[in-house]
């Protein structure tokens, strides 16, 4: 699926994202498996040479060390094409699973442990100037100790003295990509914390109304927060359903609801032609609606050939798609600046 | 004979990576482990080992300026490089000190599933100090806790991978079953360090639990080695105590109702090669010549958890000193102390010791004698196997693979075909039942 989506030289491929609620996983009708993101995105970097690779990795429960060495290893061995899609899981889905006493049992203070995880990674990503990896052989010297910095956090919810054991990655930080789901109380806060660190702002909306409302906000609070308006990518899930003519991808939305039994749509979904859902994108991207899709194939392999054969080139002539890579990292993909570490002079 | 290569950035001589062979921008890059798993798959080995570090290697808050990385993420590495071979096994270093079960189970078992039955766990407790400082705790878990730690934690991924039993996965398109829930059994676990509740995300992988690795050999860790272990990268760099080593942990495992045989000790081994035993001698040398003496003195002191910054480093290893901090000495620890004292070793001596191997085994001759010298191991009960430690990457690895495999092969010391295409068939361990 990786080596389709790159023959279409989409921006990304997302790992790891729920898609079915534990709940709709409990009787079994649906595919419940679910391969841990961060071996997988590994395994994807032999096998791709352009595409971005992203990985779920829910802030619950996670050490922010492992999170910034893991995501620092996978950015070198990818080359800088790698973003981790930060969120939470919420207490419901987690329980019983990780029962540790140190664990936020409010959704506002599990936010807000989120917001500093993220933090906490980015500065041990910073840890290391760039030209802290110094690797001279003539005099010896591997590492500058001037460029190489412990980074004595000392927060809420975590203590972390660094650096990090792993260079500064490929891209300096990791694109930082964000799973909005409201979890009620706090939200507002959530997303405030949130928008210091996102660039990619993955949420799910009904209408273009509803849409640009949203993507509205999230650059109001990334401006709140001292960042540019285009700094945060607003990225909408879609899943489409896809067939020669309009009928027919009727006919199989049906037939696709009648083997599951009910209906279970992991994003608002689109039925139709190639032609048409290419248009439905340019729309919703016209009206400011978003800045991007996460598109969700219904059925792997084939909406997703369709998407790459037949969607891309057509969005490729309105504009709206680059003939192919131009860059070699993610943040070249998505046009994102790649920053100096804070440390730097 | 089991071998095993253990990667690097750079390679395990601490000065490695200044051999002006090796690349060292490059030590980073996917490329760079590519080409020693294909290497290694191409001598036939059963695995690639990568190993754990949870904090920087410095001195008083700084980096160490002339000291090479530590390993980068274990699981990252395995995964990239597994796309690029067939047969070679993966073993992956992580702490069950700062790990939770839940999480790592799923992460080996997807590990399995994505290698095609070729991942191992190298289980370990940290023993570095400086992790703690890392992970919002104010001291390390004391060596006995962790031990504990670690064995709950085991237990507990050993229950959530037999969770899902056989014909667990229908994946009926008649009836639209994809999981028969009734076969997947939900763990519910209360005990000293964790309570988890639930069955794994992912189905039981082809090897059903990943092979069971562990490091060291500490009188905690030997019981440990005793009950989980199916492979263990020994410390021992004397074939005496490595052969005392493995007759101790094959004596206590009929006690946990293990069979003996299926443990393979695998010690370190840095083997410098070279066509005549002059031109090995000479390289050694050379290698030496490039170590720096600042990183030599830290890394005995880390070592000996004891400062030797003072210390004149023409004189004696100052071993009452060591001994009178009454520390629990790692087994590492106290062979060099006996060593340095046995043969009146200086700091710097014993500096060179620890930077060229990391006090693990080491070879110096041609590959016949490279052979005699394994050959002796193998014979006295000292080891099953070697976990191969290169100078450097690559050109020391390619010669050992291209030079003194063939030398094994010819000799009937070592496999020419792969036996099969996951881990426990290579190294002869049975798949755990259910």
């Amino acid at each position: 699926m990786a080596r389709a989506a790159e023959r279409g030289s989409i921006d990304a491929v997302l790992l790891g994202l729920p898609t079915v609620s534990a709940a709709l996983r409990a009787d079994g009708k649906v595919d419940g498996l679910r391969l841990d993101p961060l071996p997988l995105l590994g395994a994807l970097i032999g096998a791709t040479e352009r595409i971005g690779l992203c990985a779920y990795w829910p802030g619950d429960i996670a050490e922010p060390y492992h999170v910034a060495r893991v995501f620092a290893t996978l950015d070198h061995l990818a080359g800088g094409r790698t973003g981790w899609i930060a969120g939470l899981e919420g207490p419901a889905e987690l329980a019983g699973k990780f029962q540790r006493l140190d664990l936020p049992t409010m959704e506002a203070d599990a936010s807000a442990r989120l917001v500093e995880l993220i933090d906490v990674a980015r500065q041990l990503w910073d840890s290391w100037e760039d030209k802290g990896f110094v690797v001279d052989q003539a005099t010896g010297t591997f590492a500058d100790p001037e460029r190489v910095h412990p980074i004595d956090h000392a927060g809420r919810f975590f203590t972390v003295r660094g650096p990090l054991n792993v260079p500064r990655p490929v891209q300096g930080q990791p694109v930082i990509l964000y799973r909005d789901v409201p979890l009620g109380e706090g939200v507002g806060e959530a997303r405030l914390g949130a928008a210091a660190s996102a660039e990619i702002v993955l949420a799910t909306s009904a209408t273009i109304a509803e849409a640009k409302a949203s993507r509205a906000e999230w650059r109001a609070l990334a401006a709140r927060q001292d960042r540019a308006a285009d700094s945060v990518r607003f990225v909408l899930r879609v899943m489409p359903i896809l067939a020669d003519t309009e009928a027919a991808a009727h006919k199989r939305a049906a037939e696709l609801d009648g083997l599951a039994g009910e209906s279970a749509d992991p994003a608002p979904r689109f039925v139709g032609t190639p032609e048409q859902f290419a248009v439905h994108l340019a729309d919703w991207h016209g009206a400011s609606a978003c800045d991007g899709f996460d598109i969700l194939p219904a059925v792997s392999s084939l909406d997703l050939d369709l998407l790459v054969d037949v969607v891309v080139p057509l969005l490729r002539q309105r504009g709206l798609r680059p003939a192919g890579y131009d860059a070699s990292t993610l943040r070249g993909h998505l046009g994102l600046q790649r920053a100096a570490s804070r440390f730097a002079a | 004979m089991h071998l095993g290569v253990f990667t690097y950035p750079g390679g395990h001589h601490i000065a490695g990576w200044r051999h002006e062979s090796v690349a060292p921008g490059a030590i980073l890059s996917y490329d760079y482990y590519r080409r020693t798993a294909v290497t290694a798959e191409r001598g036939k080995f059963d695995l690639l080992f990568v190993g754990d570090m949870l904090a920087a290697r410095e001195k008083d808050g700084r980096v160490i300026a002339q000291g090479a990385l530590n390993n980068i993420d274990s699981i990252s590495i395995t995964a990239a490089v597994s796309g690029a071979t067939d047969h070679l096994g993966f073993v992956a270093t992580l702490s069950t000190t700062y790990n939770e079960p839940y999480a790592i189970a799923g992460r080996f078992a997807s590990l399995d599933h994505i290698s095609g039955g070729r991942a191992g766990w190298n289980i370990i407790t940290t023993a570095n100090d400086d992790a703690a400082l890392n992970f919002s705790r104010k001291s390390h878990m004391e060596k006995s806790m962790r031990y504990q730690r670690a064995k709950e934690f085991v237990d507990i991924c050993k229950n959530l991978w037999d969770g899902w039993d056989e014909g667990a996965v229908v994946a009926a398109r008649g009836n639209g079953v994809f999981v028969d829930n009734a076969k997947v059994k939900e763990l519910d676990h209360k005990g000293q360090f964790f309570s988890v509740k639930g069955a794994l995300d992912v189905p039981r992988s082809p090897q059903g639990w990943p092979v069971l690795v562990q490091a060291g050999g500490s009188p905690a860790g030997l019981e440990f080695a005793a009950t989980v272990a199916e492979v263990i990268f020994a410390a021992q760099s004397r074939r005496e105590e490595a052969a005392k080593f493995r007759s101790a942990v094959k004596a206590r495992m009929p006690a946990h109702g293990r069979d003996p045989d299926l443990l393979k000790i695998l010690p370190g081994l840095m083997p410098i090669l070279g066509s005549t035993e002059k031109e090995a001698l000479e390289k050694e040398k050379m290698l030496n010549e490039l170590l720096h003496p600042a990183v030599g003195i830290w890394m005995l002191s880390e070592q000996m958890d004891f400062r030797l910054y003072d210390y004149p480093q023409d004189g004696p290893l100052p071993t009452s000193d060591i001994r009178a901090t009454g520390k629990a000495f790692t087994p590492r620890v106290v062979s060099m102390l006996e060593r340095a004292d046995r043969e009146g070793l200086t700091i710097r001596d014993c500096a060179i010791l620890v930077s060229a191997s990391r006090s693990h085994g080491s070879f110096v001759g041609t590959p016949e004698q490279l052979a005699d010298h394994m050959q002796l191991w193998l014979d006295e009960g000292a080891c099953d196997g070697f976990n191969i430690m290169p100078a450097y990457f690559h050109d020391e690895f390619d010669l050992f693979v291209d030079q003194a495999i063939p030398v094994f092969q010819r000799r009937g010391m070592f496999r020419k075909d792969y036996e099969g295409t996951t881990l426990r068939a290579n190294l002869g361990l049975p798949v755990p039942g259910r």
